[in-house]
């Protein structure tokens, strides 16, 4: 049973958070498309804008690998418990990167026709995106840490 | 730390010398004039007609150039003295007039196509008719016409044509979508039947009277698309001898747009009947060269001096090298005002420190260190790309702060370090040692944070104390300096370590109480306090949580660092897997993941370490609004001069 949960949390961190950076970036490569009818020059300062989501899909790899070697460290023999704290300690990745990443894509959209209009001020969409991504980043840092501080995974493990 | 003084220069001369002057200072490119008045109207039609011509000539060479073969000058013309290579006024008229003749002969012949194609393209529907089209006339007693059927109404054409006696059909041609058909009917019909098929046919189709039928007219035409089309080929073939002439029209462009500013600025100057006045900014290192230059004019007056209280001064930074660099990094967000501190020199630590940290690789720093050396090592490209390659540099030095980081928490394209060598560095972020490490890590962000955003305060102090609000300057921002690190002592005392907590306490009470009472000065009595208690708490939680954002340090250099390990495994796998085929795409993986990694990495890296800048640090001093100095020079969109000859 321990196992089903660990599985589940991981699966949860790749594909909630491959869900969110894929409607992110679509949200934000549609607009791009739109905007390179008027403005193709623009073509790289669109694409580092379309690109910026797709970090939070990424952030549920890094974690459902890490979760994945720990299994295998425990020879795919795992406590309920043990399958709880890795089923939610993948969530925060997971569903942090699935908000953000959709909310990003929308930001870059509107960081998109700002640079359409404006390309001398791109940098300071970027700069609007990433601070949604931040809640991205802090889901990742706590699903990091059920992985590896005492309270978590390594601890449950040791006992 | 300061941006460049400058100083206001009054120019006195005569009308006739206004123009000579004008040019003279374009040249110097030193002086901003600032009393330009845009509501002067001007004959510029002259220059106007030239540039025009200009362009047409631009336009239509253009197509028919060869592609620039390096993208960084790209359509630009290197040249060392561009007044030579002008084209003058009588030359640009006798090109014009020969250029005119063969673009009116090819917009001709383009047009002529154009109908032609466009004449077969109705045809191909009626190709198969055997007669002329002209030939298909009406007679008194019947009606002809030629019908287009779409392919989804032919079951109710057929209905029509089965239910409908003295009715004629005969399909013509079936092409895509689409059937012709030729009917022939009873003029006292046409009523009736031109209701029943206007629900089916999308458009009458129009008989011309031509005297050829479909096919050999269609060869006819394509013939004369043919004879067009060489035409066409002949006029650009003529045009290619005057490419001869498209450096030199580029370069008159840039020529007469400087003349037309020039006349503009000219008719926009201050004057009375005889005199013209100017006034501007020039840096004041710059005053000696500027008045040594006017000097040698007949201008009647010049005077310098200082700049008041409430003028706009523009902003030119002054950096040493490798802080100016970073000016580009400051400019993204705002110009510091000529009263406040130049950011400049702290961004080009933090930024390039904070880049290295989310890379953490030094394998990763080195590639990047290389890639942007054969840009900025390049003379050609550097003196190319101007100020853009600033940016360059920015990158260089960040790769290189990547390598340190790399060296410091044993990271070289996620090799496993061996156990001699891991056990000298400071903090070893591989897998296997993540357990251990992560937490000094996080720690060393979190510190970095903390040193970063006291920064903010300290250079918040700084300006005050410079504008001679001394006491305010200190009791607004002294307190936070020492929430801060008595707030790390006491964090540090709350998971157990030796502090002295009791005067750690005192002094964050104190600098809590002094907060309350000095964060909204502009209040009075009570309200004043109560302001103060409100900006103090909530001044003290965003404190926290600004601390805390450079967690995100941590968090995507651990991510860099995690993703390596996944490519370098995978392709290990890959290898297990399919063993010596396996190498080939295990280093294909290896290549392609690790490019890709870092391209990403490198601009998450980048856009946080923006961020870090811009929100955590730049709120807690910079008020920005400075407008860039933009001296009157000559400006070039197609030449570059390389070495220009004074004259």
């Amino acid at each position: 049973m321990g196992l089903a949960w660990a599985l589940a949390g991981i699966f949860f961190a790749v594909a909630l958070s491959g869900i969110g950076s894929a409607n992110g970036i679509g949200t934000a490569g549609q607009t791009a498309a739109g905007a390179m009818m008027e403005t193709p020059e623009n073509f790289g300062k669109y694409l580092i804008l379309v690109a910026l989501p797709g970090t939070q899909g990424i952030y549920g790899f890094a974690i459902a690998f890490l979760y994945l070697l720990r299994l295998n460290q425990l020879h795919f023999v795992l406590t309920a418990n043990q399958g709880w704290i890795f089923f939610f300690g993948a969530l925060p990745v997971a569903l942090g990167g699935l908000g953000s990443a959709i909310y990003q894509g929308r930001v870059c959209a509107a960081g998109i026709m700002l640079t359409g209009k404006r390309p001398n001020e791109s940098t300071k969409s970027l700069i609007m995106a990433a601070i949604v991504e931040f809640y991205a980043i802090l889901g990742f840092v706590i699903s990091f840490f059920a992985w590896i501080w005492p309270l978590g995974l390594d601890n449950l493990i040791k006992k | 730390m300061a941006v460049k003084p400058f100083k206001k220069i009054e120019i006195i001369g005569l009308k006739t010398d206004k123009t000579k002057l004008i040019s003279s200072l374009k040249r110097l490119g030193l002086v901003q004039i600032t009393n330009l008045q845009s509501n002067n109207a001007i004959n510029i039609t002259h220059y106007d007609e030239i540039l025009d011509k200009l362009n047409r000539i631009y336009d239509n060479l253009k197509p028919i150039s060869e592609k620039p073969e390096n993208p960084f000058i790209g359509e630009r013309v290197i040249t060392a003295d561009y007044e030579k290579d002008v084209l003058k006024e009588n030359e640009l008229s006798d090109l014009y007039e020969k250029i005119r003749k063969h673009l009116n002969n090819m917009r001709e012949r383009s047009t002529n196509i154009h109908t032609l194609e466009h004449k077969i393209l109705k045809l191909q529907i009626v190709k198969d008719l055997e007669v002329p089209l002209g030939k298909i006339e009406d007679s008194p007693f019947t009606k002809k016409r030629i019908m287009i059927i779409p392919y989804g109404q032919l079951e109710n054409f057929n209905e029509i044509i089965k239910n409908t006696s003295n009715l004629y059909a005969k399909k013509i041609t079936q092409v895509k979508n689409q059937i012709s058909f030729l009917i022939i009917y009873p003029t006292i019909m046409e009523e009736e039947l031109v209701e029943k098929f206007s629900k089916i046919d999308k458009e009458p189709y129009e008989i011309t009277g031509e005297p050829y039928a479909p096919k050999p007219l269609i060869e006819k035409y394509e013939e004369e698309i043919e004879n067009n089309s060489q035409g066409l080929e002949n006029e650009k073939d003529i045009l290619g001898k005057y490419l001869k002439y498209y450096n030199r029209v580029k370069i008159s462009i840039d020529y007469y747009k400087n003349e037309l500013e020039k006349i503009t600025i000219g008719n926009n100057l201050e004057t009375t009947e005889k005199t013209f006045y100017i006034e501007g900014w020039v840096p004041r290192d710059k005053m000696n060269k500027v008045d040594e230059y006017l000097k040698k004019t007949n201008i009647l007056y010049v005077n310098f001096r200082e700049p008041l209280k409430n003028e706009k001064v523009p902003i030119e930074y002054k950096n040493a090298p490798f802080i100016n660099f970073y000016e580009s990094i400051t400019d993204m967000y705002d110009r510091p005002n000529y009263s406040e501190l130049d950011p400049t020199p702290l961004i080009s630590l933090f930024f390039t420190f904070f880049f290295g940290f989310c890379l953490t690789d030094a394998g990763y720093g080195l590639i990047i260190v290389i890639f942007m050396s054969f840009i900025i090592f390049n003379k050609k490209t550097k003196r190319i790309l101007g100020n853009s390659i600033k940016i360059f540099y920015v990158f260089f030095f960040s790769g290189i702060a990547a390598m340190f980081m790399g060296a410091i928490t044993g990271g070289f394209f996620g090799i496993t370090l061996p156990q001699a060598v891991a056990k000298y560095v400071p903090i070893n972020l591989s897998i296997d040692n993540l357990n251990n490490s992560a937490i000094p890590f996080l720690k060393f962000a979190i510190y970095l944070g903390a040193i970063h955003v006291a920064f903010g305060f300290l250079l918040n102090m700084i300006k005050e104390i410079k504008r001679k609000n001394i006491f305010m300057g200190i009791m607004q921002n002294l307190p936070n300096l020492i929430i801060i690190y008595s707030s790390i002592k006491l964090t540090a005392s709350l998971i157990g370590a030796e502090v002295n907590t009791p005067l750690w306490l005192t002094l964050f009470g104190i600098s809590m109480i002094l907060n309350v009472i000095f964060s909204a000065p502009e209040s009075k009595g009570i309200k004043r306090i109560l302001k103060g208690a409100y900006n103090a708490f909530f001044g003290f939680t965003g404190l926290m949580g600004d601390i805390l954002s450079y967690m995100r340090l941590f968090a995507l250099g651990l991510a860099t660092g995690i993703l390596i390990f996944v490519i370098n495994t995978v392709a290990g796998i890959l290898i297990d897997l399919l063993g010596i085929p396996g190498y080939i795409f295990a280093v294909l993986l290896l290549i392609v993941g690790h490019i890709i990694n870092i391209l990403l990495n490198s601009l998450g890296a980048f856009v946080h370490s923006l961020r870090l800048q811009f929100v955590e640090f730049f709120q807690k001093f910079f008020e920005g609004g400075g407008k860039p100095y933009s001296p009157l020079r000559e400006t070039f969109k197609f030449t570059i001069i390389e070495e220009r000859k004074e004259k």
